[in-house]
């Protein structure tokens, strides 16, 4: 991993068109405004974790159970979470 | 056009009916082709089958069956993407997470998948609304179990 130290106001550029600059520094938050393409996508890390690792679970590798699956519905969905 | 789906062996389907992700589906991104199944009749669940991958698919639910008024985060960036012009042309679905007990079966309706069924491109997007978790429950009640 690459460290820099940036004090509010400096940027980091990466490639040819991303910009990271820090904002604002305030008690232990960092503010971070970032420029990069419009296809590219940018999230928290923790949440674009999650929805990696919930896919992983999710993902058919192995055959899974139809039968079992098929006793489950219709009639047996809940109207709400 | 005939695929191979490890779950219901060599299929003929419908090149046309190809849902292309551009950038995969978050952590798959080396496959870019699937096509919706129906594989249980008079079932809410349907499996997206990678094209290219016969062992890889996901179980998929419409959101709205369990949770009713959720709505994806859809961005004009996501929807120009997908060569929509409204929310309004893109279907929103949930890929399913089936635990052992297929009772515990829960939603990611943190990351919902977003179509355009006219262009058949689609796209995972993360819903940063704090009411939406990895794992939504979709069965509430668990039949209790038979006396015998």
């Amino acid at each position: 991993m690459l460290v820099l130290t940036r004090k509010p106001g400096e940027s980091v550029t990466i490639g040819d068109n991303i910009k990271i600059t820090i904002i604002e520094i305030k008690g232990r938050q960092v503010r971070l405004g970032i420029e990069a393409p419009r296809d590219m996508t940018i999230h928290r890390e923790e949440v674009y974790s999650r929805i990696h690792e919930e896919n992983q679970r999710a993902a058919l590798r192995k055959a899974i159970n139809i039968e079992k699956l098929a006793k489950l519905f219709p009639g047996k969905i809940s109207g709400d979470k | 056009m005939k695929i191979v789906s490890g779950r219901l062996g060599e299929i003929e389907i419908d090149a046309a009916k190809i849902i292309t992700f551009p950038d995969g589906i978050i952590g798959f991104p080396e496959y870019l082709r699937y096509i919706e199944l129906e594989f249980m009749e008079n079932s809410p669940l349907r499996l997206l089958q990678a094209v290219d991958a016969p062992d890889l698919g996901f179980i998929l639910i419409d959101p709205v069956l369990f949770h009713p008024g959720y709505t994806a985060a859809v961005t004009q960036d996501d929807i120009k993407s997908l060569n929509a012009d409204s929310p309004e042309q893109l279907l929103v679905c949930a890929i399913v997470t089936i635990p052992d007990d297929p009772y515990e079966m829960t939603a990611n309706l943190q990351g919902p998948l977003v179509i355009n069924p006219v262009s058949g491109l689609a796209k995972q997007i993360i819903n940063h609304d704090q009411a939406y978790t990895t794992k939504h429950k979709i069965i509430a009640n668990k039949p209790a179990p038979s006396a015998k």
